[in-house]
């Protein structure tokens, strides 16, 4: 395989890790939220991108076709961590909270007094990037795996939201009720244990 | 199944279905009745304009965490990245 040429739209994969590795592992890391696995995905990717070689064909920047097949590799990762029989909504009521521990049936689902949300105006000045991670990354943990992959990657781009439901097959009210019960469970986690109130 | 948890009418709409609402309404356009109902319920209650905010700040704090991290690979496993890359190349 001939690496040294420069044309444009070639690869060149003695220098991935110099240019991308960084890039790749914290896009992994952010996304599976697990330091080993994002090392092996990042692996993973180089070692698929080698394999893929005569499919480059330029058009996207090499380091936007390593970030797609990163990408498929994570998707991958959630897709066999989620129980091959059981719909993520079906999942979520042995793993989460159920809707009834936010709110109340009885009154037409009013926040229970215990789950209603606290005035978070502490939270603008107070926000240091890296004590805030460290305590999402906690909540996150929580989470049904399908909902974590779910949750981060539309957290972390908006326009993926539709890619979202279809690589991880669901509808979009699926998706929706996900996403209403991550962010419950998420900002009731934050509330106690990051900004403690 | 989903569904039928979210069908809300207009003399029981509660909390649950306003905040489900907020979240629905970051990645689709609400039909005119959500929107009146969600908003008409905003007004009424403070927790579910605590939620809406929240719901936002979380977007933007995780997003701006993501930007502010630096992140990086041990020298080691570079190393070894390296010397894979290097193997695999040479088939």
């Amino acid at each position: 395989m001939e690496t040294g040429s420069h044309i444009q739209g070639s690869l060149n994969p003695s220098k991935w890790v110099d240019l991308y590795s960084d890039y790749l592992y914290k896009y992994a890391y952010y996304r599976v939220n697990n330091d080993e696995l994002a090392q092996d995905l990042v692996q993973d990717c180089f070692l698929a991108a080698l394999k893929a070689q005569d499919s480059y064909k330029g058009q996207a920047s090499e380091k936007t076709w390593l970030v797609s097949i990163l990408k498929n590799k994570i998707i991958d990762h959630y897709k066999k961590a989620s129980t091959r029989n059981e719909s993520p909504l079906q999942l979520s009521t042995q793993d989460a909270p159920s809707y009834d521990y936010f709110f109340d049936k009885e009154t037409n689902g009013h926040w229970q007094s215990e789950s209603k949300p606290k005035d978070w105006a502490v939270a603008d000045n107070n926000f240091d990037a890296k004590e805030f991670y460290k305590i999402l990354e906690k909540c996150l943990g929580q989470l049904p795996e399908k909902w974590k992959g779910v949750f981060t990657m539309s957290l972390l781009n908006d326009a993926e939201a539709k890619l979202v439901c279809k690589e991880f097959d669901l509808s979009s009210s699926n998706f929706w009720v996900i996403m209403h019960r991550a962010k419950l469970q998420m900002r009731a986690c934050l509330e106690k244990n990051w900004l403690k109130l | 199944m989903e569904l039928k948890e979210h069908t809300h009418k207009w003399y029981t709409f509660g909390c649950k279905d306003a905040t489900y609402l907020t979240v629905k309404g970051e990645y689709e356009k609400l039909s005119f009745s959500e929107k009146a109902q969600l908003n008409f319920h905003l007004m009424m209650c403070k927790y579910c304009r605590f939620f809406a905010t929240q719901n936002k700040k979380i977007n933007s704090f995780f997003r701006a965490s993501y930007d502010k991290t630096e992140l990086k690979l041990s020298d080691n496993k570079k190393e070894a990245l390296n010397q894979l890359i290097t193997k695999n190349l040479k088939k």
